[in-house]
């Protein structure tokens, strides 16, 4: 009985440690986070003179201003990045259907193919592919980054696919036949709700994927109407001085909340596909 | 055996056909190449030519003084002066120079060989010259102000004769042919005819301000800022007259004319040139990247010379044609490509076993349509964006290829001097150094805090706590990484940075720093950005591997006595080494390439001390337009790459066995 009370003292006293250095750890990677929303509230003076203080008057000005000069690239993102993920989508279905339930002449072959191009790193070809964009006129077009991003998206999306595709009974695929049942009836009214959860998995990963995506929106896009919410917080960033900081940590905060939304409603999709995608290789 | 001699008479035809579209592919790229580049360098950044047709001789004035001499791209002399040669002119017999510098003078050279005959000082800011036939006189117009300008005349003893003031900037003077009168071209669009005493006889308005004038044969040619161009007889009568399509609004700066007089040239400051034919059409545009400083009339076109160490010439005849020969030559390379296929597979068809397996592989082929189809659109994107470019960065990596040179013609092999550049540089040493610290840290990165924070999960009671723990330390990745970056770089900002400011309130005010303006504390600065390095990839991965350890195996080693200590080391790190070595790979990988956060943070200053590979490859594409030489980093990156990878199969698979 003594021996018993004191493993459960012990026990507690190893939960409250846990507690301490979890609350601790977590603190401090909510510390970027709290500082930026913390900003975003506060005037110019208060940044310099009340730095560790909570603002004093909220400032809303901040994010009208945040918002004037965000929200056209905004929407612009969000339509483009949403146009790339349908694609995806409707490509890695495809590719998933034909390489699952077909047997073709060069079927390892082209598979192969496709699973290489996870191999070669982007920047490798990011000369040849920006002066590939400047041939194809694409240069200054929201195309250009569909269409990129989608030839690297559907990768994994084919992959992923595939995978849960074969994992079907096969027997599916033949009843459906014999009952007279065509491709594309085959292919909308039976795969697609039977892959839906693994099509939802590579849809939250993909809107993660294109929405941080820099580099590219940098190089290919010139007109600033056109270009995407993190190179534009960039430029503002570096364009501006230290006086309209609240502005700019505004900007910071109106640009996580697409992401924090997703989050929110798709968290355990979120952490799959993370998983996913780490195991992707 | 008629059929067979059907399959030979098709066969020829192809052949020809192929041969015959070769032929056109080869005359037609040479006559589409508009813009040739001429072989005149000086280390300098060329601001005024000139060419003597008779002699075939280029002479280049340079920003910093240069000044030489060149035929048929071999350098004949060169000469150093102070200012930049503003305008160059030749004297009637081509055997003396004239060179109006910015530096306040006027220097004469002896053509032959580079003497420098006489250095008028002129004690203002030269902008243009002008010498008459019998190179009695040199006419100078200088600038000293807004509206301040002087025409002063000089013998060629290089005295004074007169000065004669205006209070408009003065653009341009030319001699007329009578040798007595002069057109002098102003900044208020004004072309005036004066003698030499300066009474104007007559005038031509052309409304806006005149950016330059040239004489050729008799004709004088002036060129308006608003991109209105004029050629006028020395009466002032106007023959020609025409207006560039200035759509993308550049800066004109510079005129220039064909032998013939047919075709015109305008130059940018921005780098945009157009071409004009007889009938003042617009036939050609193109972007040089530098600013279009002057031109001089060649044999066969327009040289142009602007702010870089290049002289191009504009074969005026082709580009009028240039777009039907551009057509035609992509025209003649599908011709190439149907006809020879035309032609293999004919040669093919008349070997009987190979025609056998033809037709049963195309039958094949044919049988599975349907799933070629559906793939189609997933290689067509892969082909477009992916395949050309790995193939093309593959291959060019091995030439001189760049944002200046990019056309066949242009693009010369010179085998490994990309990678030797690499080392002869230092940048790409200085990044492989910062490479290796931040893969080090990176690793000891992953393995620690993720571990921990996986194992604290692991080991707190409770599932809804356990959710709700995970939940919070995977939250911070809806920060956009652009966004992070920019926080961190606030947080080190000096004045209003999180870090200073936590040291100032401390009274450690001697530890602050410009973190990342000191090229000591930078490096440091972007590998503790994003402490306390709560991986959420890492972390799931490794909670993952951790949940999947039998209970039962815990379990009994804890009724054999161990410790949480003992069983975490003993257990539970080996049991989840594959999911560590994933990791591991992925952050090698990863930090091999990532360099977002470092061109947010730093942009590789301060000078070089954040550099790394990946970096140095973006900037060489969109900075420096070294196309050739980012690839070949490319291709280091790549054999990293792949070897990582290999390795790390290597090391799973052994383990499996």
């Amino acid at each position: 009985m003594k021996q018993r009370s004191e493993k459960k003292r012990k026990e507690n006293r190893f939960q409250a440690i846990i507690e301490v250095i979890m609350v601790l750890v977590l603190t401090s990677s909510f510390i970027p986070m709290l500082l930026m929303i913390m900003m975003s509230f506060k005037s110019t003076w208060e940044v310099y003179n009340n730095f560790f203080g909570l603002p004093r008057a909220i400032q809303w000005s901040n994010y009208v201003g945040a918002v004037r000069f965000l929200i056209g690239n905004m929407w612009n993102t969000l339509g483009v990045v949403l146009a790339a993920v349908l694609l995806t989508l409707v490509l890695s279905t495809l590719g998933g259907y034909v390489f699952a339930t077909k047997t073709f002449p060069g079927k390892n072959f082209l598979f192969s193919m496709i699973v290489v191009t996870m191999m070669i790193p982007g920047v490798l070809s990011l000369a040849a592919n920006y002066t590939l964009i400047i041939e194809y006129g694409l240069l200054d077009s929201s195309w250009a980054l569909i269409l990129h991003w989608v030839t690297g998206g559907q990768v994994l999306g084919i992959i992923l696919c595939r995978n849960s595709i074969e994992a079907l009974p096969r027997d599916l695929y033949e009843a459906a036949r014999i009952e007279g049942c065509g491709e594309f009836h085959l292919l909308t009214s039976i795969t697609v709700p039977l892959v839906k959860p693994i099509l939802s998995t590579v849809a939250v990963l993909k809107v993660v994927d294109y929405y941080n995506d820099f580099i590219w929106p940098m190089m290919v896009i010139e007109s600033n109407r056109k270009q995407v919410v993190t190179v534009v917080l960039k430029v503002f960033t570096s364009s501006q001085d230290l006086s309209n900081v609240g502005i700019m940590f505004a900007g910071y905060v109106i640009a996580t909340i697409p992401l924090l939304i997703l989050f929110l409603f798709t968290s355990r999709l979120y952490m799959e596909g993370l998983t996913a995608g780490a195991v992707k290789g | 055996m008629k059929r067979r001699a059907v399959w030979y008479v098709v066969i020829a035809a192809a052949f020809l056909l192929t041969a015959a579209c070769v032929g056109v592919k080869l005359v037609s790229e040479k006559r589409a190449e508009g813009m040739e580049r001429v072989e005149a360098p000086t280390r300098d950044s060329n601001r005024s030519i000139v060419y003597d047709q008779e002699r075939g001789i280029l002479y280049t004035g340079g920003h910093n003084g240069t000044l030489a001499a060149y035929r048929d791209g071999e350098k004949l002399w060169e000469a150093k002066a102070e200012g930049a040669h503003r305008k160059l002119v030749l004297g009637k017999n081509g055997e003396k120079l004239y060179a109006a510098n910015e530096a306040n003078r006027v220097y004469v050279y002896r053509t032959s060989d580079g003497q420098q005959l006489l250095s008028v000082n002129v004690q203002r800011r030269v902008v243009g010259l002008a010498v008459d036939e019998e190179e009695s006189r040199i006419a100078v117009i200088t600038n000293t102000g807004e509206s301040k300008s002087n025409l002063i005349f000089y013998s060629p003893e290089g005295e004074e004769l007169s000065n004669i003031p205006y209070t408009t900037q003065l653009k341009g003077i030319e001699f007329c042919d009578d040798n007595e009168t002069l057109l002098l071209a102003n900044k208020r669009g004004e072309i005036t005819r004066i003698t030499q005493r300066g009474e104007a006889l007559d005038m031509y308005r052309v409304n806006f301000e005149v950016i330059q004038m040239k004489k050729w044969k008799g004709t004088y040619w002036a060129v308006a800022k608003n991109g209105i161009y004029v050629a006028l007889d020395q009466d002032l009568n106007c023959i020609r007259s025409g207006k560039i399509d200035n759509t993308v609004k550049a800066k004109i700066s510079a005129v220039g004319v064909d032998t013939e007089g047919r075709y015109v040239l305008v130059g940018t400051e921005e780098g945009y040139l157009f071409v004009m034919d007889e009938k003042d059409r617009q036939i050609y545009m193109a972007d040089m990247k530098a600013k279009i400083t002057d031109t001089g009339t060649s044999r066969q076109g327009i040289y142009v010379a602007g702010y870089g160490d290049y002289v191009w010439q504009a074969h005026a005849d082709n580009l009028a044609h240039i777009g039907l020969y551009q057509s035609l030559s992509a025209a003649a390379q599908y011709g190439i490509c149907i006809f020879a296929a035309v032609t293999t597979l004919g040669i093919l068809m008349c070997i009987p076993k190979a025609k056998s397996t033809a037709a049963e592989f195309l039958k094949k082929i044919w049988r599975y349509r349907m799933a070629y189809l559906m793939l189609l659109p997933i290689f067509l994107l892969l082909f477009f964006f992916n395949y050309r470019g790995t193939f093309r960065a593959l291959v060019r990596a091995f030439t001189n290829w760049s944002a200046g040179n990019h056309t066949a013609a242009e693009i010369d092999f010179i085998g490994l001097d990309n990678f030797r550049t690499m080392v002869k540089e230092g940048y790409f040493m200085v990044g492989i150094r910062n490479l290796i610290l931040i893969l080090a840290t990176n690793v000891l990165k992953h393995l620690t805090v993720p571990m921990l924070v996986a194992w604290l999960i692991y080991s707190i009671k409770g599932d809804r706590r356990k959710y709700v723990h995970r939940f919070l330390f995977v939250l911070p990745i809806v920060v956009p990484g652009v966004v992070g970056a920019l926080v961190w770089q606030k947080i080190y900002d000096p004045s209003i940075g999180l870090l200073n400011q936590i040291l100032g309130v401390l009274h450690l005010e001697s530890w602050q720093r410009v973190w990342l303006g000191d090229a000591k504390t930078a490096i440091w600065a972007v590998i503790f950005m994003g402490f306390p390095f709560v991986s959420a990839m890492a972390l799931l991965v490794y909670y993952g591997g951790l949940i999947n350890i039998g209970d039962d195996m815990i379990e009994s080693a804890r009724i054999d006595g161990g410790g949480r200590w003992e069983i975490f080391w003993k257990i539970q790190l080996p049991m989840i080494r594959p999911q560590i070595s994933m990791i591991m790979t992925l952050t090698i990988l990863n930090s091999m390439k990532e360099f977002n956060s470092i061109y947010i943070l730093t942009s590789g200053g301060p000078g070089t001390a954040t550099y790394v590979p990946a970096l140095e490859l973006y900037l060489n594409v969109k900075q420096y337009g070294r196309y050739g030489y980012a690839s070949a980093l490319g291709i280091l990156l790549l054999i990293a790459t792949v070897a990582v990878t290999m390795v790390s199969n290597r090391l799973t698979r052994g383990k499996e066995e």
